[in-house]
């Protein structure tokens, strides 16, 4: 089968990414054909993070067009724009998570809400997903291939490490993206009661020169780690806090796992998959954040509890399904469903159009007299509006341009972090 | 002694005004088995003593009014008091208080906040806020074929916006007062979008939103719910504080539902994922019925607050 995935982004460590390039390299390994396509700009970047990047095709959409495909498949949402421009049995959208959550901006919630208005072939990995397109989409066709565990990367310990000591608490996860609440989750760790003894680490893709304290201490900071050598530092912790508001099915918790530690995560999107409250971790309601603090103290002063719970954790990762049984049952899938024949119209004309329309509303917006007219944002004030015109003025202007252009991209980079948290 | 919840046979009652039973749990088929006593002023003691009767490990009291003398033969291991709306008026401060202190002499005592509450009695524990939640499996599935919009007569929306929707649709107005909780989750799922207009006064009436997505309807209002139940906005449920936008987003609605299909979908499995009830009670229980006196050493307000 000859298999491509457009992909948002494969420079910078993402757990979405992570799952593209597992069932790339799976089926690659099946021997189909596969080919990875970013649809922004390739420029032959080296992306270290993820050694098996370095196996399998990629190629900017220029050049992929060209091919004839069994199946195509969207990854994130804005590839869904992409996909008409190939030439494909099958057109599918690898759906991750219920992207229009990622965006503030109402033109991209809609935008994004469109990418599910044609019965394309849907591949996900959560039931919430699968659930949310049969009801708003009847005639798509839904496939649910859960999502593996890298037995290479994440191979489960014999037994959970000893918890004696201080509860070593990791939190996972990027600064700056507000629903991943990372801030925030510092902040409750904060709050645990100071003859609880902690030492916290953080495992982070970007973290934007941060260095955060916790009660006074400094956190241990784990920034780019490659994933062959995630699980060393999984393996230093008793337990894994991840707080995000929105995920489709979060990774790193079953990761954990895998190494002997259990997790507090909140009751988000995705984590009725594998996480058992009472059983392999501790859950907790968007509603009842500050119960973290609370969560932390009975474990550092119920062993039994976190011990139990690390058990618990560890049975689940055995029986997590690996990306190799992952892969196989989306090989059997597409399989299936080519051996079936294409089960609707061919929707290429009606994704150009819907990527002709998303297009020039983009521009149009692009084009607007934002300080005249009242604009999509209905929450953004004039005030506001003004502020931000002034801005991009600001990062047109000659000056700007030429000094951004001096500047070597690690610098830019930097200069942006600094004025990033200036701002905030 | 420590104990796991839920154990073998264990049992939770619900005790309160009817208009609370959507939102606790009801069956006998679950990892322990719920039921739900309403209580009316008349009925005090009869009901009490049917609660006693049956034995409960755990009692949720919707504490509403002062409360009559409890039974002796009752002996719950934990009393969950949650007060309500009405409780929050200062004449009834003294006698929540003395409520909640009789009660503490047998058992531990936690307060969950269903609204703001300033004080807390002295002893007791405050688990935190507990916003509306509902027996999600009493509610249905999402009926995506309903289109039609109502609007709920404590909370509607000025008369221009009714005007301006009445051109595109015929609006409802949902018949079912603000307490019948279960009548009006059953009356609003016949529509498919709910125009809530708040004019930020009790919880019972503003629980309408909530209960709305919970019936898998698309909820416009003009306040945003707080923040701190984790509904996102426009991902969710809608808010347009002006009427000019207000109407715009329901002409929208109206016109071109294939986007709303997606808020409503996501606030029903949203409902379903953080304000379950069964698995709320279940997971709270849970942590504080580790211990045989889950209050041990702690000073009033430090548990989960």
């Amino acid at each position: 089968v000859r298999v491509g995935f457009l992909v948002g982004d494969l420079v910078r460590i993402s757990g979405g990414s992570n799952v593209i390039i597992e069932h790339a390299f799976g089926l690659q390994k099946l021997g189909h054909e596969v080919v990875l396509v970013p649809a922004d700009e390739w420029a032959d970047q080296k992306a270290a993070w993820h050694p098996r990047l370095a196996s399998l095709e990629v190629m900017p959409i220029h050049q992929a067009r060209d091919r004839v495909y069994d199946v195509m498949f969207a990854t994130w949402w804005r590839t869904v724009y992409e996909l008409w421009k190939f030439e494909s049995s099958i057109y599918g959208y690898f759906n991750q998570s219920y992207e229009s959550r990622f965006h503030e901006e109402r033109h991209y919630k809609l935008l994004n809400r469109c990418t599910y208005g044609l019965p394309l072939v849907f591949v996900t990995e959560a039931t919430w997903i699968a659930e949310m397109i049969a009801m708003i989409q009847p005639a798509a066709t839904v496939r649910l291939v859960p999502n593996g565990l890298g037995r290479d990367y994440f191979p489960c310990v014999e037994v959970p490490p000893s918890t004696n000591g201080p509860l070593r608490v990791l939190v996972e996860g990027p600064w700056g993206v507000p629903f991943k609440r990372v801030r925030e989750t510092f902040e409750l760790l904060g709050r645990v009661k100071p003859e609880v003894p902690l030492h916290v680490g953080w495992l982070t893709g970007r973290r934007d020169g941060q260095h955060p304290i916790v009660r006074g201490k400094p956190v241990e900071i784990h920034e780019q780690v490659p994933i062959d050598e995630v699980r060393t530092v999984l393996g230093r912790y008793d337990v894994m806090v991840k707080l995000s508001s929105v995920e489709g099915v979060f990774g790193p918790p079953l990761e954990m796992f895998s190494q002997g530690g259990t997790a507090i995560t909140t009751t988000v999107s995705g984590s009725a998959e594998y996480l058992r409250h009472g059983h392999n971790a501790l859950l907790v309601e968007p509603f009842c954040l500050d119960r973290v603090a609370t969560y932390l103290e009975l474990l550092h002063g119920d062993r039994h509890l976190l011990r139990s719970l690390r058990k618990g954790a560890l049975e689940t990762a055995r029986k997590a399904p690996s990306w190799e049984e992952s892969s196989s049952l989306l090989a059997r899938q597409l399989e299936a469903l080519l051996a079936g024949g294409p089960s609707h119209v061919n929707p290429r004309p009606a994704l150009a159009a819907l990527a002709t329309l998303g297009g020039h509303w983009l521009e149009d917006l692009a084009h607007r007299n934002l300080a005249e007219e009242p604009g999509p944002w209905p929450h953004i004030g004039a005030g506001e509006l003004l502020l931000l015109r002034r801005y991009r003025q600001l990062k047109r202007s000659p000056v700007v341009r030429s000094a951004m252009e001096w500047l070597s991209p690690a610098l830019r980079k930097r200069a942006r972090s600094a004025l990033e948290r200036v701002l905030r | 002694m420590k104990r796991e919840w839920p154990w073998p046979g264990s049992r939770l009652a619900t005790v309160g005004h009817a208009k609370w039973r959507i939102q606790v749990p009801v069956y006998d088929d679950g990892p322990f088995e719920a039921r739900f006593f309403p209580l009316e002023k008349e009925n005090c003691r009869a009901v009490w003593d049917v609660v006693s009767s049956w034995r409960p490990d755990v009692i949720v009291l919707f504490l509403e009014h002062a409360l009559p003398e409890i039974p002796s033969s009752l002996g719950p291991s934990l009393w969950v008091v949650v007060p309500t709306a009405t409780v929050e008026g200062p004449g009834l401060r003294a006698s929540w208080a003395a409520c909640v202190e009789a009660l503490r002499k047998g058992a531990p005592v936690a307060i969950w906040r269903l609204g703001p509450i300033d004080d807390v009695p002295r002893g007791a524990v405050v688990w935190g806020d507990l916003p509306p939640c509902v027996d999600a499996a009493r509610i249905g599935p999402l009926r995506p074929e309903r289109r039609g919009v109502c609007v709920a007569p404590w909370a509607a929306p000025p008369q221009v916006v009714r005007e301006e929707v009445s051109d595109l649709c015929t609006v409802h107005v949902l018949g079912s007062s603000p307490e019948d909780g279960e009548g009006l989750v059953e009356e609003m799922r016949e529509h498919g979008a709910l125009l809530f207009w708040s004019k930020g006064r009790s919880t019972i009436l503003e629980r309408a939103p909530v209960l709305a997505m919970a019936g898998g309807l698309w909820v416009l209002t003009n306040k945003e719910l707080p923040q701190q139940w984790g509904f996102e906005l426009e991902d969710d449920y809608v808010v347009r504080p002006r009427v000019a936008e207000y109407i715009r987003a329901a002409h929208d609605y109206l016109r071109l539902d294939a986007t709303s299909q997606l808020v409503r979908a996501r606030a029903w499995q949203k409902i379903r994922e953080s304000f379950d009830i069964r698995a709320v009670l279940d997971r709270a229980l849970f942590f504080a019925l580790r211990e045989g006196d889950p209050f041990d050493g702690r000073g009033a307000g430090t548990y989960g607050s």
